[in-house]
């Protein structure tokens, strides 16, 4: 699904991403796990065709990024750090307005709306104003309109940061939900151990801007009969 | 071609959700109306303007047109600003999504467009009655030339915007700009109340020939020559559009 050949970032003399390359099947999770600085949002921002690669490039779906950026924002959605909804607005109006811009018809839109409130049991939060919401909850209308189009491939960027260890329980299960109702792929990127371990197929730990390993979860923490935390000490030293 | 229309349609359709909710919007534009109007019959009851200028206008006329089209000048300015250097929110995420930049760019104009026929057009039709100078000519015109206002001030507002990295200056920058142009332009007082050194000042603000132009379309009366008011207006103009479109280019996805 995924295809990315020695992708490199760089701004100005800084380099943050090194000479990455990987492959991500359909309907896995990938979790991209690293320090904070380590360039898992510079690789995100990169797959998400919102910054250009200094040197490589990436295939997904066979839509290479230099050559078919649009190919590849159509079959993609992005959940983003920090709030990208217009908090002004409600939840429903952002999601009317985000299936408006991947031109959906009228119909198509109410009906997909409507099956991702659901999905994401947003209904009496839908005609509320995003201001008025929990942290949470704008997370969850956050993924919401990440889903609009129906995309193949799902980039999380720290999902859950900043939310409570409850709430953030709760998101797990909505991502799980997510990628076995619709075989969604989905790359998440994450500071959290117990995030990666609980949802992940595969991890790649990012050091410096380089993939330091990439393993299966179980894999990972067989190999070095350590846990988790273990693994990820270990790596990024 | 239809896809483009309705992608610029869902831009402009949050932008007006966004700034148009309606009792916000009737209350701006009473508050609006409120303070040109009382500023300019205030100054025309204790003051006979129309001695001090040559062009023979009551301060209210003199005024009200004039400044409708500095807020406007100036919200197109900002929006300009914002269309590529607030690269957070909607604009991220619009990143993301299959579209073109000239259609975001064309969303955002349509927005302001209809944003600035709501909130500034209905007064000046208000003002056009109140002066007794209301036609349909008049009112075309002017029309014309607050689109193209539009256009001009919002590709200037991306152009300059590629001067600085931070949002926030850019911002601060163009207050003080916004604080030149409403002195230096003939909004407040007549250029021949000035001397020949503020004149330059005057002459060097393109803003100044919009202003100009507008009072010849509405009064038939101007401090400039009609000719050399369309000359700049046309030239300064043209040169924005197409730096802004080029800037515009660089930054979007830059």
């Amino acid at each position: 699904m995924i295809k990315i050949n020695k992708l490199s970032k760089s701004f100005g003399k800084i380099q943050i991403l090194k000479d990455i390359s990987l492959n991500i099947k359909k309907g896995e999770i990938f979790g991209l796990l690293g320090e904070n600085g380590a360039g898992k949002t510079t690789l995100l921002m990169v797959l998400s065709t919102l910054i250009t690669p200094s040197n490589g490039d990436f295939f997904i779906k066979d839509f290479n990024n230099r050559k078919n950026p649009e190919k590849i924002r159509e079959n993609i959605g992005v959940v983003f750090q920090e709030l990208t909804l217009d908090e002004d607005l409600t939840v429903y109006q952002n999601l009317d307005i985000a299936a408006r811009l991947y031109g959906l018809k009228k119909e198509e839109r109410k009906e997909r709306i409507l099956f991702l409130v659901n999905l994401l049991d947003l209904g009496k939060e839908c005609n509320k104003l995003v201001e008025l919401l929990s942290g949470g909850m704008k997370k969850r209308a956050e993924l919401a309109r990440g889903l609009i189009n129906n995309p193949e491939v799902l980039f999380l960027d720290e999902p859950t940061l900043s939310l409570d260890p409850k709430t953030r329980n709760n998101f797990w299960d909505y991502i799980k939900k997510i990628n076995l109702k619709n075989k969604t792929t989905i790359i998440l990127s994450t500071n959290y151990i117990e995030e990666a371990e609980k949802l992940c197929d595969r991890i790649a730990i990012i050091h410096e801007g380089k993939i330091a390993k990439i393993e299966t979860t179980k894999q990972l923490k067989k190999e070095k009969k350590l846990n988790l935390y273990g693994v990820f000490l270990k790596y990024t030293k | 071609m239809n896809k483009i229309i309705s992608q610029s349609w869902a831009i402009s359709l949050r932008d007006l959700r966004k700034k148009l909710k309606w009792w916000k919007y009737l209350l701006s534009l009473i508050f609006l109306f409120v303070i040109i109007y009382f500023i300019g019959a205030g100054i025309d009851s204790f003051f006979n303007f129309s001695q001090y200028n040559t062009l023979n206008l009551k301060y209210s006329e003199f005024f009200s047109i004039a400044i409708l089209l500095y807020l406007s000048a100036l919200s197109c300015f900002i929006s300009g600003i914002e269309l590529v250097s607030g690269k957070k929110g909607f604009l991220k995420f619009l990143l993301v999504v299959p579209i073109s930049k000239f259609t975001i760019l064309f969303g955002k104009t349509i927005a302001t467009i209809i944003n600035f026929i709501l909130s500034y057009f209905v007064i000046i039709i208000l003002f056009l009655f109140i002066f007794n100078r209301f036609s349909f000519v008049t009112l075309f015109l002017l029309f014309l030339l607050f689109v193209y206002l539009i256009f001009v001030f919002q590709a200037l507002g991306i152009w300059i915007s590629s001067y600085f990295k931070k949002y926030e200056t850019a911002r601060r920058f163009s207050s003080y700009l916004a604080l030149l142009m409403l002195f230096f332009s003939g909004i407040l007082f007549p250029l021949d109340y000035f001397g020949k050194s503020i004149m330059l000042i005057y002459y060097l603000n393109p803003l100044t020939y919009f202003i100009d132009l507008a009072r010849y379309i509405s009064f038939n009366l101007g401090s400039l020559n009609l000719y050399l008011d369309l000359l700049v207006v046309l030239v300064f103009g043209i040169i924005s559009i197409i730096l802004g479109t080029i800037y515009y280019n660089k930054r979007i996805r830059n």
